[in-house]
């Protein structure tokens, strides 16, 4: 399995999706693809994070490995995960960068969390929208300072039950400032997402 | 010797000690600030902007002028609108490009036909005029990353890897943009041309993407071009590259806060001036000990034998930071920057 997983790693870094699909198929000949989205898929997606997180793998790697990932997922779980009722949603605030959101979308599904995408938003359609659906669990990307300090206005626009969780470049180089503007957590990466829903459906946070 | 502005900063471009530690504080929208005006209004004629550059100096004893006003205008000349709004940067509108059809459609701006470059223009040549010894820097956006505003960074991402061809037809167009761009600057007085190339950073592509994609759009752009140039990365890391940026013929480079000071300072020593790397988001929430604290590091491990100019990592100073912090930045630099170093 590890090797597996290390050769999916490696396609994924290099973007590879004629690779990463031979590497599937080939596994699927003997085990469930389930089994594949959660011991080689998932692991992959992590080492690639992790190499973001060093600065040893760029940013537009982790895209199209997440990209990848995605198209693979939806082979076999498409129906199962987009039907899903949600309470989670993600969104880009003011601005039309969707790389961030994007990646945060597809780790999400590949772990089986359905949520749903409102894309690029202002802030006061983001508020309607959160309301309209009842979400309790709202992922914001951002790329500008001045769209991370909206942030702090739509936290005062929404009920305390909503949990805001904040990602995207400013709060990667302030490490505090996703507490300056009232988020409830911040994610660096993708799985980080993950987690931090987790820990929000447990209570922990 | 007191040394000029520009003394001080051929000086250390040469790699040697000038008089002082060069501060280049990349303040775009303070000025309004300062005048107590709306950004949109600061913006709105070459003479105001010439002046809050003029203004920024004597304030903050800065060593440059810089023409740049902000990202998306360069997208203005392509037809898009930018939005202003109190109190944050000017944002660039929504990507033009959505089809291949788009890129195929799109045509080279001409720079006379642009207002707003014009104007940019008009505040390089007023500055030339009135400013003194003090280099004036433009700006230019690289062809390479121009698409992130052109198309949005995922739409882009995608082209570059998966549609080879459309990106060289976007690439030619952009190349042909930002010659003539470059060379109006300089004609209008520019002393030397900031190249933003934030997508060649390995924080958003891969080195062998680099190589083969932004490397050679930037030998090309650069051998045409007769200037001093800098190299901004906007924030990226550029380490993972740093032996392709030496060979560019670029004189500065532009650090991120995500990098150590010193380890860039060695990579790049003799061969490129490092300009960094003070951390503007952070700076948002500055007191006078932060200010001191990190204009004291950066002196202490990259001062020496020249090649270092302070600024922030980003190349431009988020609105946020106030002005008690810029000039505690400032006093900072007129306490530890003199030559020979001592009490860092």
């Amino acid at each position: 399995m590890v090797n597996i997983r290390n050769e999916f790693y490696n396609a994924l870094l290099n973007s590879d999706k004629t690779t990463s699909w031979q590497i599937f198929k080939s596994f699927i000949q003997t085990y469930r693809p389930m089994d594949f989205a959660e011991n080689i898929m998932q692991e992959a997606l992590d080492m690639l994070g992790q190499s973001w997180e060093i600065g040893s793998a760029s940013l537009s790697q982790v895209y199209m490995g997440g990209k990848i990932c995605e198209e693979i997922i939806r082979s076999f779980i498409d129906e199962t995960i987009s039907s899903k009722e949600t309470d989670i949603a993600i969104a880009v605030l003011e601005d039309h960068h969707y790389l961030g959101k994007r990646l945060v979308y597809s780790y999400l599904t590949i772990n089986g969390i359905a949520v749903k995408d409102y894309g690029g938003t202002q802030l006061n359609d983001l508020v309607a929208l959160v309301k309209r659906d009842n979400i309790k669990i709202l992922l914001v990307s951002v790329l500008m300072l001045s769209s991370a300090f909206k942030i702090k206005q739509l936290r005062a626009e929404l009920d305390n039950d909503v949990k805001i969780i904040v990602g995207g470049a400013p709060f990667r180089l302030d490490k505090n400032l996703w507490k300056q503007v009232n988020a409830d957590a911040v994610g660096h990466s993708a799985q980080d997402a993950v987690t931090l829903i987790q820990q929000i459906k447990d209570g922990v946070k | 010797m007191i040394m000029s502005s520009m003394q001080r900063v051929l000086t250390t471009m040469n790699h040697q000690e000038p008089d002082k530690v060069p501060l280049f504080l990349f303040t775009t929208m303070h000025p309004a600030k300062e005048k107590n005006i709306s950004i949109k209004e600061y913006f709105a004629s070459a003479e105001s902007v010439a002046e809050g550059q003029l203004l920024m100096r004597t304030k903050y004893r800065n060593d440059c002028y810089y023409t740049f006003y902000y990202a998306s205008i360069e997208l203005e000349a392509f037809g898009v609108k930018s939005f202003f709004r109190d109190g944050t940067p000017v944002n660039a509108g929504t990507p033009f490009i959505n089809t291949p059809e788009d890129i195929i459609k799109m045509r080279v701006p001409q720079l006379h036909d642009s207002p707003s470059l014009q104007k940019v223009l008009k505040t390089t040549e007023i500055l030339k005029k009135e400013g003194g010894d003090v280099p004036i820097i433009g700006v230019v956006i690289s062809p390479f990353s121009l698409p992130i505003m052109q198309m949005g960074f995922a739409k882009y991402i995608d082209l570059l890897y998966e549609s080879p061809n459309m990106f060289d037809i976007l690439i030619q167009k952009n190349i042909e943009f930002c010659l003539q761009w470059f060379q109006a600057q300089l004609d209008a007085g520019a002393t030397a041309i900031c190249y933003f190339d934030p997508v060649s950073s390995p924080s958003i592509v891969p080195p062998a993407i680099y190589k083969k994609y932004g490397f050679p759009i930037t030998q090309q752009i650069f051998k045409k071009m007769q200037a001093p140039i800098a190299i901004h990365l906007a924030s990226g890391r550029s380490l993972r590259i740093a032996e392709d940026l030496k060979k560019t013929d670029a004189l500065v480079i532009g650090c991120s806060s995500e990098e150590d000071i010193g380890e860039l300072k060695d990579t790049y020593r003799g061969k490129m001036t490092v300009l960094g790397n003070l951390n503007g988001i952070e700076m948002c929430n500055w007191g006078k000990d932060d200010a001191y604290n990190n204009i004291q590091t950066i002196i202490k491990k990259a001062a020496k034998g020249g090649g270092l100019i302070i600024s922030d990592n980003h190349g431009e100073i988020p609105y946020q930071v106030k002005h008690e912090t810029l000039m505690h930045i400032s006093d900072a630099v007129e306490k530890y920057g003199y030559y020979p170093i001592r009490g860092v």
